[in-house]
């Protein structure tokens, strides 16, 4: 349950971050209404993970795939880049969050 | 170095911010909702102002390794989180490809800013 909260507070954080590029800094107006209810909806859900899940955790894991899925909207919605780096960087951060989440 | 004082407020605020999420049990309890909501606004406030004189792969960066550190501390040291060789290295790894993956165009913009010069 605590996971299906950490996943759905991840994908509204990501929706928004990348709404907020869309706003064109704050000036179209959809994008930022729903860049607030996307924000508030992933830290509810935020919210109710932390009460089953630990902080320490939820927070890298949080960090960590968001960071993960935005480069990933960057390369599929506006035409940014992976190069060898931002590979390694994926593959070594996933590592880290499966240790993490395998830990007690 | 105004901008590195504006990145670790920014961190110490959002680091509060989540700390008060969990206390906040679910958003039910008052004080420690508004301290979130006020947290990361404050957050979001000096990290726009760190952005005018820092680049964004550099906060970015800065901003997930150490908030991510500092959290994980605060689990550990208040909220009695479990400590462990797993864990500690997992945390490790997270805030190294962290840093690889927020910084990875970093050489490229530089050569390009040096380049138009």
């Amino acid at each position: 349950m605590g996971y299906l909260f950490l996943a759905a507070s991840i994908l509204f954080e990501v929706l928004s971050s990348t709404m907020l590029k869309l706003s064109n800094g704050f000036k179209r107006v959809v994008p930022v209404l729903v860049l607030v209810a996307g924000y508030g909806v992933s830290f509810y859900a935020l919210s109710k993970t932390l009460q089953v899940l630990p902080l320490g955790i939820v927070y890298a894991t949080w960090s960590g795939v968001g960071t993960i899925l935005t480069v990933i909207i960057g390369v599929l919605l506006f035409k940014e880049r992976i190069n060898r780096k931002g590979i390694l960087g994926i593959a070594v951060l996933l590592a880290g969050l499966v240790l993490m989440n395998l830990s007690k | 170095m105004r901008a590195a004082l504006y990145l670790a407020a920014a961190i110490v605020l959002e680091t509060i911010a989540s700390s008060m999420l969990k206390v906040s049990d679910g958003f039910s309890v008052l004080f420690p909702s508004i301290i979130v909501v006020i947290g990361y606004l404050g957050a979001f406030l000096f990290l726009s102002l760190t952005l005018k004189s820092m680049s964004l792969s550099t906060a970015y960066a800065t901003w997930s390794g150490a908030g991510t550190a500092l959290t994980a501390m605060i689990g550990v040291t208040i909220f009695g989180e479990a400590v462990s060789l797993m864990k500690f290295g997992g945390l490790l790894l997270v805030i190294i490809g962290l840093v690889l993956l927020n910084t990875q165009h970093k050489a490229e913009k530089e050569k390009e800013t040096s380049a138009s010069k």
